[in-house]
């Protein structure tokens, strides 16, 4: 069947490419870049802090970062619209040696660098094969495993690594909650049961957006002009004087340092200039020099000069920390007034803007990161940027524009992962907007996602007490499916995730983790469906609250090493008081969560028990845990009954209550304890990938599950293959938890193409959403693709490079996911009649 | 209460008529299309379908069986006496097989189960003017019910719809076949010796049911034409079309394509797929047909 080819297959009924030449040069050069390690950074930042000992901590950062950056390599490629650039390569990676040495070193040593990275494997395909292909040559060495490392580079990375041991953010936060987290030995137990993702060392930043708003209204020069003013009227005799200047120099000190970055644009335009032949490209290499000698100094203008200071304030955060989630956030509002004076003036065509977006879209998609490959199996390389459109204004009218339009229309035509899109739904969101973004979600491509928001609004002033107008205006997305305000917030999320699955195990044997014999709290074995509950509940609380006081301890390590000084000036208050982000400076401080997954196995696994054991009395606990212990072998009968048990996304109270209550336990808990900046953690759930890795180390479970089988993904999706009564059943089920409890989640539907074909299934898709969102949802995402041709992606990677596929909360190249996500993905029920 | 047999329930069946839709499946059809890709649906009693992808090898199918209508063949793999199976009344190997290989094709069931379905189901029929569909089989071989589930839904002032292949009794239906909100009437061909051969029935009852459906709703009525090699693939089969179509006021085709992506379910049911093997519809006679129809007035849908 493979051996057919293409043409079997449904088509995809919108498929385009990129408007010009231009963008697809630039996307053809990034499809066949392969993935290096990029030390100029690193190095110019460790010799910095090798120079700077004795300065407070903020402003020692602030001078590391600003040096490294104000010295990096201008490199402008050809045909570039705009510029500015990560690395000196097309996909380039930064290794954050200050955040986290030691899977550097270890990855010289060829070790694994963690226990979990065992149960991860990675994709092969695409940038990937290629940079096999040029390790084979010689001149360059792998490293974690995808990307290539010059071998000249090599002692200069080791030296850096060597350096920060001891005074890395990872090791400083290491010796914190070793001796002061009350349960240290509990965590370390949990990363080696699989309970826990692995340990912090590739530490993430991100989870906010910066006030680009403000940035680019009054430009940079403007808010050094403030900050210059706060430092000369400040009181010494006040407290907290002293450090609220070094704040303020600190910021002084980056944002020069990053309008310097920006002028060696500037001068490395002009020198291509000199030697460009062609004079159409020199005009414009001169046009970008002028441009970057302006922004983001001084507030942009036109258009275009909004969209390369827009790239510098944002590229310039994603170069000061090791980001994730980091990301745009309402752009289609806050551009939108540069695209129409622009039109207004004949400055600029609708063209010449869709060719600026399509470029962008290259340009955020070209940014690597690089962790230790146990992350890296999880979050498959992606940096989880995620550009939200539509949405409301301030008064409640929906905010669409014609820019949201255009940015739509660019993710049509120039496929990438990223940024990836999200909708702020609400009714009346224009209809051609809503149109196009059906349009979009036909390419297959994953995105938009489509997000509620009154759910949202609901959430965040009840969380934070900001005014309706407010939130409406500003509500943006962080990472993939954690809403945050957009330059107000502040929150470096628990770079790791509590693993369900492991407590339901723990909950059956008294304790003790069937695959390691590690002890955690004891718990009575469980006879019935109470016992089981109350076990896991016990287990549950204490892994909730043990990881949050340990990375609260992490996240003091944070703030001595890695505090944010770049952000902690674009973020709102911030400057006003004087406060860093790690000081609480943020306006809103209740953005950090607490993330989990595996929630519907949990439930199915009890609604089973309750099912068989309680109410039937077909079996016993005891029979059921042996069973479960044998992995079914012998038992298939009861097999067959535990799966006939209940399953959640059948729109049965029985188990969807259960869920319910779970789910309630689950927040409570997590709103408990204070997070490091002084209010309540959040609760929120998703999967990204951890429901493969976390059901790799998980036995069989009550739920009918095999032993090492994947759990169920995302937050409210179903186990696949449980959901027998349709995708409307699934919705009921969903619809019916409290959606505005949590901070993120999401649910995955995939489509064969032909259901959405024509108008008239774009429409029931949109009648779909609003119905859903009507329950009210929070969250729906939607693959349209064709299990055959995933499978024939899989046979024939090559044959299928530019095939992106929504995981989980985001979209990746489907030939550069591990095998068993790709797996996971082809048996997500595909809703096809 | 009223009660019917059913094949499926399909939730968001998106397909087939305005909106977000329910499909009801109801079982028994007279005719034996050679290339029905429904054919668990044909039979008015319950048939056993068999998956053997799914086939642990458990023999539970064997202990259980209380008929002795299960052997076990040289592969390991159980065979049933599906005439035996048919008149068994428990049918307790479909819950005993370990790997959830056995299925029951049709079941009994209310008007309640579908009206409680279709009340959980309501926003998104009223968000997207969807509603219910009867499709089978043919559901008009099951007028009582159909009855029931026409006035459920004439109640709660919901669309409802029918796929029907028109071999029916009028007199059985004619009071409330006419209230549909739109019909889909499948014809397959009007040569009736062919007829007889593809499908072993005449085709005057269905052709006759077709105009007198006609007279009461041709507006609200769509023909599908399923383009088969050899049944129906030629131009003189079309303009027959055409001419019932003229005489009768129906608009409007819905052209479909032969497949044969059914002929799993027909192992599953022990039987053999009736048609040969590797035929395959030219590529050119879609477009053709939908060609030579459009220029005879009619619109083509979904093409």
């Amino acid at each position: 069947m493979a051996a057919k080819g293409k043409e079997h297959f449904g088509e995809r009924e919108i498929r385009k490419q990129p408007s010009t030449k231009r963008v697809r040069n630039m996307l053809a050069r990034y499809l066949s870049s392969p993935l290096m390690i990029d030390v100029e950074y690193i190095r110019r930042y460790t010799e910095a802090h090798r120079r700077s000992e004795g300065l407070s901590p903020l402003e020692r950062r602030a001078e590391c970062h600003a040096s490294a950056l104000e010295g990096l390599t201008p490199v402008i490629r050809d045909g570039e619209p705009f510029v500015g650039s990560k690395t000196r390569f097309v996909r380039g990676a930064i290794p954050y040696c200050n955040y986290a040495c030691r899977f550097v070193l270890s990855e010289f040593k060829r070790e694994e660098a963690e226990y979990q990275d065992k149960v991860i494997d990675l994709g092969t395909g695409g940038g990937i094969a290629k940079a096999r292909e040029l390790s084979a040559g010689g001149d360059y060495e792998f490293f974690g495993k995808k990307f290539l490392l010059a071998k000249s580079d090599k002692p200069v990375l080791k030296a850096c690594a060597e350096y920060f041991q001891g005074k890395c953010m990872q090791d400083v936060g290491d010796a914190l909650w070793k001796a002061e987290a009350e349960r240290a030995d509990y965590i370390e137990k949990g990363w080696k049961a699989g309970l826990y993702t692995a340990p912090h060392d590739p530490a993430p930043e991100g989870r906010y957006v910066l006030d680009f708003e403000t940035a680019l209204k009054d430009g940079f020069e403007k808010i050094i002009g403030r900050m210059r003013a706060k430092i000369a009227s400040a009181k010494p005799d006040e407290s907290g004087a002293a450090e609220k200047i070094a704040y303020w120099k600190s910021g002084i000190r980056v944002l020069e340092g990053t309008i310097r970055w920006a002028g060696a644009y500037a001068a490395e335009a002009r020198r291509l200039a000199k030697a460009e032949k062609s004079a159409r490209r020199r005009e414009e290499l001169l046009e970008i020099a002028r441009v970057c000698d302006k922004v983001p100094a001084k507030p942009p203008k036109t258009f275009r000069e909004a969209m390369q200071a827009f790239w510098f304030i944002y590229l310039a955060g994603h170069i000061e920390g090791s980001q994730l989630g980091y990301s745009p956030g309402r752009f289609d509002r806050y551009m939108v007034s540069f695209y129409r004076a622009d039109l207004k003036a004949g400055r600029i065509t609708k063209a010449a803007a869709l060719e600026l977006l399509e470029a962008l879209r290259v340009k955020m998609t070209e940014i690597e990161y690089v962790a230790s490959f146990s992350w890296e199996g999880l979050g498959s390389g992606n940096l989880f940027q995620n550009m939200i459109l539509g949405g409301l204004d301030d008064k409640g009218r929906p905010a669409d524009n014609e820019l949201s339009l255009l940015v739509l229309q660019s993710a049509i035509n120039c496929q990438t992962t990223q940024p990836t899109l999200s909708i702020w739904y609400d009714e009346r969101l224009s209809p051609a907007f809503l149109r196009k973004a059906v349009d979009c979600v036909k390419t297959g491509c994953g995105f938009p996602a489509w997000f509620n928001t009154k759910v949202y609004i609901e959430h965040e002033s009840r969380k934070s007490g900001l005014p309706v107008p407010m939130i409406r205006k500003y509500a943006a997305m962080g990472g993939c499916t954690e809403p945050t305000m957009e330059g107000m917030s502040y929150g470096v999320v628990q770079a790791g995730f509590i693993n369900h699955g492991k407590l339901l195990e723990l909950a059956m044997h008294g304790g003790v983790d069937p695959r390691t014999g590690l002890e955690f709290e004891k718990t009575a074995p469980p006879e019935n469906y109470a016992g089981l509950r109350a076990a896991y509940e016990t287990h549950l609380k204490s892994a909730i609250s043990n990881w949050q006081k340990y990375w609260n301890q992490v996240m003091v390590g944070h703030r001595r090493t890695c505090n944010l000084v770049y952000s902690s000036v674009l973020v709102r208050d911030c400057l006003e008081r004087g406060l860093s982000l790690d000081d609480g400076g943020a306006r809103v401080n209740g953005t950090p969560t607490t993330l989990s997954s595996g929630l519907v196995n949990v439930t199915n696994a009890l609604a089973a028990v309750k099912k068989l054991v309680d109410d039937d009395g077909k079996t016993t606990f005891a029979e059921l845990l042996e069973a479960c212990d044998k992995n079914w072998k012998g038992f298939g009968r009861l097999h067959r009954r535990v799966l006939d048990a209940p399953k959640w996304g059948n729109n049965d109270d029985y188990v969807d209550s259960v869920y319910d209550e779970l789910y309630h336990v689950y927040c409570d808990a997590v709103e408990r304890q204070v997070n490091y900046l002084g209010k309540p953690y959040d609760p929120s759930m998703l999967a990204i990938s951890t429901h493969t890795p976390f059901g790799k180390v998980c036995g069989a479970t009550p739920d009918g599950r095999a032993a090492g089988e994947s759990l169920a993904d995302g937050v409210t999706s179903p186990m696949p293959g449980t959901d027998v009564r349709g995708p409307l059943a699934v919705l009921h089920s969903a619809g019916k938890i409290d959606h505005t409890r949590i901070r993120g989640g999401l649910h995955n539907m995939k489509f064969h193409p032909s259901v959405l074909h024509g108008c008239a299934g774009g429409r029931k898709l949109l009648d779909l959403i609003k119905t859903y969102f009507q329950t009210p949802g929070f969250q729906i995402q939607f693959n349209v693709v064709d299990s055959r041709m995933l499978r024939d992606a899989q046979a024939h990677p090559d044959r299928y490079r530019d095939l992106i596929v929504r995981v989980a909360g985001f979209s990746a190249f489907f030939v550069e996911l591990g095998k068993s996500v790709q797996d996971q993905i082809i048996a997500r029920t595909e809703h096809q009649w | 209460m009223v009660t019917g047999r059913i094949f499926d329930l399909q939730d968001l069946s998106v397909q087939d008529g305005p909106g977000i839709r329910t499909t009801a499946f109801l079982k028994g059809c007279p005719l034996r299309c050679r290339w029905c890709c429904n054919p668990e649906g044909q039979a008015e009693a319950f048939d056993l379908q068999y998956l053997e992808g799914l086939c642990r090898l458990c023999r539970q199918c064997l202990e259980v069986c209380p008929l002795s209508a299960v052997r076990i063949g040289a592969d390991g793999r159980p065979r049933f006496l599906r005439d035996i199976c048919r008149r068994c009344p428990d049918k307790p190997c479909l819950e005993a097989c370990h790997g959830r290989a056995l299925r029951a094709s049709g079941r009994e069931t209310r008007v309640g189960e579908i009206t409680r379905l279709i009340d959980a189901n309501m926003a998104y029929y009223r968000n997207s003017g969807g509603g219910l569909t009867l499709s089978g089989g043919e559901p008009l071989r099951q007028p009582a019910f159909a009855r029931a589930l026409v006035d459920a839904c004439r109640r709660r002032d919901l669309s409802v719809g029918l796929e029907t292949c028109g071999d029916f009794d009028w007199s059985e239906v004619e009071d409330f076949v006419g209230a549909f909100d739109f019909v889909y009437f499948d014809l397959k061909c009007f040569d009736n010796e062919r007829h007889r051969r593809f499908t072993g029935r005449s085709n005057a009852l269905l052709l006759a049911n077709f105009r007198r459906l006609a007279g009461l709703a041709a507006l609200r009525m769509t023909v599908t034409l399923t383009l088969v090699p050899e049944v129906n693939d030629h131009p003189k089969e079309w303009s027959a079309l055409a001419r019932l179509c003229r005489e009768t006021g129906v608009r409007r085709v819905r052209l479909l394509e032969y497949h044969d992506l059914g002929r799993e379910k027909y192992r599953s049911l022990g039987r053999s797929f009736a048609f040969p093997e590797g035929l395959g519809l030219k590529k050119t006679v879609k477009p053709a047909c939908a060609k030579f129809l459009r220029s005879k007035g009619l619109k083509i849908e979904r093409e």
